[in-house]
């Protein structure tokens, strides 16, 4: 059996405010999301958000996350708690240097157990060339305090959209 | 076809100035893996990537990085590289100490988009540094091959491996 499957690849043929898969099967052992998103906010930088969810994404405040980061200074850490979405996913916004998005991964390990909370790893980081003291890199430790099983999963940008030409690819991974 | 496949390994059995990876295939992302030494006389080099052999002032790299004393963060703008990796080890450090890191290079052949890596690095010898970040092609074309090497000018030490992976999107 392969290692990894393609369970959904999205390529946004026009700006959208989400992406989210539905009916994720439990046969997988963890879920990976490599992803590559513009925002249309008009700023430099913009958060996206992360859901999970049974059935349906949850939107209550049982998100958490902690997060290490450098913005042009020397690397920090802060922490988010009682949130509706893992947070703290720095992308590029629509002022950034054009054509240029950023990259996103997330790790969903043992996704389908029922008797845990569920622990994300996330990266992400953005850069505007045409000013050069806005960067920034994140990696990101979320948690879902939820014992559901995931089966569906949601990237959201509040407000704006994600721009056309960005990318999400789901992945099942699967051990021996 | 796999989702994931290894497109090359190249094991170094003498030293090398560069390594080009010229046959890429069809799919979405690439993913090099490797295990790095260089000839660097002083201590600690990055690896260097191009794109397309493209040597115009069109890369940007962003990093974190600790080193178990001091934790830091720095960019490059306008230069004729990114990274595609932080620190090695060099001839400064133990001389069976080799770095390791992994680098994503996302939607390389979307032809609507700069070409942008994430990469992870850590390095265990002498000089202990573990490192983050992300790297730049201010270029939408395609690419079509690209060119790793020491960024201070060394050489890739024998022993040094990279293995490249596609990951497929259907």
């Amino acid at each position: 059996m392969a290692a990894f499957t393609v369970i959904d690849h999205t390529e946004l043929g026009a700006a959208a405010a989400s992406w989210e898969v539905t009916s994720i099967p439990s046969s997988y052992d963890h879920l990976l999301i490599v992803a590559s998103i513009r925002s249309s906010k008009s700023d430099w930088d913009d958060k996206v958000d992360f859901q999970m969810g049974n059935g349906s994404l949850d939107t209550g405040t049982n998100y958490s996350d902690t997060v290490m980061y450098a913005s042009n200074a020397a690397p920090t850490s802060g922490r988010t708690s009682g949130a509706t979405t893992i947070d703290h996913l720095w992308v590029n916004g629509d002022d950034a240097l054009a054509d240029s998005f950023s990259p996103l991964k997330i790790w969903i390990p043992n996704y389908a157990n029922t008797t845990g909370y569920k622990q994300v790893i996330c990266t992400a980081n953005f850069m505007v060339v045409s000013v050069t003291t806005r960067w920034s890199v994140h990696t990101v430790a979320g948690l879902w305090s939820s014992t559901s099983a995931v089966d569906c999963v949601g990237i959201t940008e509040t407000g704006d959209d994600m721009m056309q030409y960005s990318t999400f690819t789901l992945y099942g991974v699967t051990g021996a | 076809m796999a989702v994931i496949e290894a497109i090359e390994t190249v094991y170094l059995e003498a030293d090398v100035t560069s390594i080009t990876f010229s046959s890429l295939g069809s799919y979405e992302h690439l993913q090099l893996r490797g295990s790095v030494r260089t000839d660097r006389a002083s201590a600690l080099e990055p690896v260097a990537v191009q794109f397309n052999l493209d040597t115009g002032a069109n890369y940007q790299t962003i990093v974190m990085y600790g080193n178990s004393t001091t934790e830091a963060a720095g960019a490059e703008h306008g230069q004729v590289r990114a990274h595609a990796a932080s620190w090695m080890p060099t001839t400064t450090a133990t001389s069976t100490a080799y770095g390791s890191f992994v680098c994503d290079i996302l939607d390389y052949r979307n032809g609507s988009k700069n070409t942008t890596l994430m990469h992870h690095t850590g390095t265990i010898a002498d000089y202990t540094y573990v490192t983050f970040g992300t790297g730049l092609w201010d270029n939408v074309a395609a690419v079509t091959q690209f060119k790793i090497y020491p960024n201070n000018g060394s050489d890739f030490a024998r022993g040094s491996e990279f293995t490249l992976f596609g990951l497929a999107s259907s």
